[in-house]
């Protein structure tokens, strides 16, 4: 387990909007996680920003784009600037998601479900211990929320992703929202699905708001306060796994840093 | 561990299982499928043009197999016109967020994103609406002139430039530049555009960018005469300098050939009573761009 970052660390998602504020007044947090995806290009000002934030705090990367689920051979050109940009930030763990992303030379920007089938499992497997390997450092997959299920399954979303995970020897980077959302969507027990990680190889624990919509499905929008039944669920992870790394994710309507960082910091009530 | 310290690779992992390209196909074409416009909102039909994939998905509690696919392809679109918008900001205020979405889907659809950074979705979309809007558009009590929309989308494209070009060191000249400078060529830094506008539109994009409302602004007047402004980087974020015709003539040539016969050309382009002042005017000028990072080398 890497032991660069405090097990009872808690940070906040990093997002341009925030940079005002944390260039003035540098908050105390535990770290900062940034979207890989966001700081792999050229683009001088992204880079010169990160530059300030990564001579004052930690930091961890929470790519988009791996497309690890993808029928595609993994893309190399991404995986080498994914590490020069690991090397750059001395990321103590970087951490992506157990979906697909694009297809058929497209990139759809979006974390798209599969099947949960045996055969796809042990190629999953197969690819996240090569990027682990590839990267250098310790690699965790986030379940992801999603909004339908497919007939062709032949386990549950928690038996699928613990089988990628243990078998290729990587770690999970649990996300306490996705899986209260998808329970709520597909009407299983959130308890089962937290009963079923090995906490041990819990890299990092997710946390955000999401948004019921008329119809009743809720939709992973990260706009809103995380909501009650996610805290209780995080208590309950906490109570069978802590302590973890612990980080807010708010991406829409996101509120100024200081409200972002209390609500991140309601953890510790929750976890007392 | 370290990238530097890594272990002997992994094997390349082998194919994936046989079903999966089939499955991500039918996925892609599904959420790819245009929203339907036709009763005043986006909504998705994707679901009822895929029938195979929707026979795989299990109903959930609270949506059908179709409606749980259409979550998706709503997702895909609504994601692509937001950073479309984000990415074109005056261009899809000017034109309203409605009619601007129809305009990106097209282009979308010509053109769907490949790369993993979701702002490289919006590439191209400058040349796009330069060759396919031929007229102007018309909308409910109101019509916009093809040459505003195109020039807002030129203001939108160099700013998208100057935050998203590469590091690049801005030329500082030495003493034994100045004696090669009349044969030398200057090349213009990454990040850098200058545009010309018959409408205030860097000022519009410049008032909306605070402007919380949604609907499209009043259509801004055309002004008297044509104006030249810089984008580009500045240290505390974006720079856009009005420059005066003749100082915008002499940067543009200064990309094109040699300073020396950018001189000549702009001192025969300028009127018998401006010429006897263009010397010291042009020194001021070229010390300006140096001032402001314009150049990136000299050779």
């Amino acid at each position: 387990m890497p032991s660069d970052l405090s097990r009872n660390a808690i940070g906040v998602g990093l997002r341009t909007v925030h940079y005002a504020y944390l260039f003035e007044h540098w908050p105390q947090v535990d770290y900062f996680e940034v979207i890989s995806e966001n700081f792999m290009g050229d683009a001088e000002r992204p880079r010169k920003n990160l530059m300030r934030v990564k001579e004052r705090y930690p930091i961890v990367l929470h790519g988009v784009g791996l497309n690890l689920l993808g029928a595609e051979p993994l893309s190399h050109a991404y995986l080498d600037r994914l590490c020069k940009l690991i090397d750059w930030v001395d990321a103590p763990f970087v951490t992506d998601h157990l979906c697909w992303t694009g297809a058929h030379g497209f990139s759809h920007h979006d974390l798209l479900p599969v099947p949960y089938a045996l055969d796809l499992m042990e190629w999953a497997a197969e690819r996240a211990k090569y990027v682990q390997e590839y990267i250098g450092r310790p690699f965790g997959i986030e379940n992801l929320s999603s909004y339908l299920e497919l007939k062709q399954s032949t386990m549950t979303e928690w038996e699928f992703y613990s089988g990628v995970v243990n078998k290729a020897g990587c770690y999970f980077m649990l996300d306490i929202n996705n899986i209260y959302v998808s329970s709520q969507n597909h009407g299983f027990s959130p308890n089962d699905y937290l009963s079923a990680i090995d906490f041990s190889r819990v890299l990092q624990v997710h946390l955000a708001g999401y948004t019921r919509e008329p119809q009743g499905n809720l939709i992973d929008t990260h706009d809103h306060p995380v909501s009650d039944e996610v805290w209780s669920l995080y208590q309950a992870a906490w109570k069978c796994g802590g302590p973890f790394p612990t980080l807010l994710e708010w991406d829409a309507e996101i509120p100024p840093l200081p409200n972002l960082i209390a609500e991140a910091q309601k953890a510790l009530t929750v976890r007392a | 561990m370290t990238p530097s310290e890594k272990s002997t690779p992994a094997p390349l992992p082998g194919p994936p299982p046989a079903w999966l390209a089939d499955y991500q196909l039918e996925f892609t074409k599904a959420i790819r499928a245009p929203l339907d416009r036709s009763k005043g909102t986006l909504r998705s039909v994707a679901a009822d043009k895929q029938g195979s994939l929707v026979q795989q998905i299990s109903s959930g509690p609270m949506l059908g197999a179709a409606e749980r696919l259409a979550v998706y392809n709503r997702q895909y679109w609504c994601r692509l016109f937001s950073v479309m918008q984000s990415e074109y900001p005056l261009v899809s205020r000017l034109v309203g967020y409605w009619f601007f979405n129809e305009l990106a889907a097209q282009f979308l659809l010509k053109h769907p994103p490949c790369t993993a950074d979701i702002q490289e979705a919006a590439d191209g979309f400058f040349a796009f609406l330069q060759d396919t809007l031929l007229n102007s558009l018309v909308q409910p009590q109101r019509m916009i002139e093809r040459r505003l929309v195109v020039q807002a989308a030129a203001v939108d494209e160099a700013f998208r430039e100057a935050f998203r070009a590469p590091v690049e060191r801005a030329y500082e000249p030495s003493a034994a530049d100045a004696a090669k400078l009349g044969t030398a060529q200057l090349h213009m830094r990454r990040g850098f555009t200058i545009i010309e506008q018959s409408y205030p539109l860097v000022q519009l994009r410049k008032a909306l960018s605070v402007d919380t409302s949604e609907s499209p602004p009043p259509l801004p007047e055309k002004l008297k005469a044509t104006e030249h402004w810089l984008i580009g980087r500045a240290p505390s974020g974006a720079l856009q300098l009005q420059l005066e015709e003749t100082q915008a003539k002499l940067y543009h040539l200064c990309i094109h050939m040699p300073v020396g016969e950018a001189l000549a050309r702009l001192e025969s382009a300028v009127t018998k009573g401006d010429r006897s002042g263009l010397p010291s005017r042009v020194r001021v000028w070229l010390a300006q761009s140096v001032k402001l990072g314009l150049w990136s080398s000299i050779e």
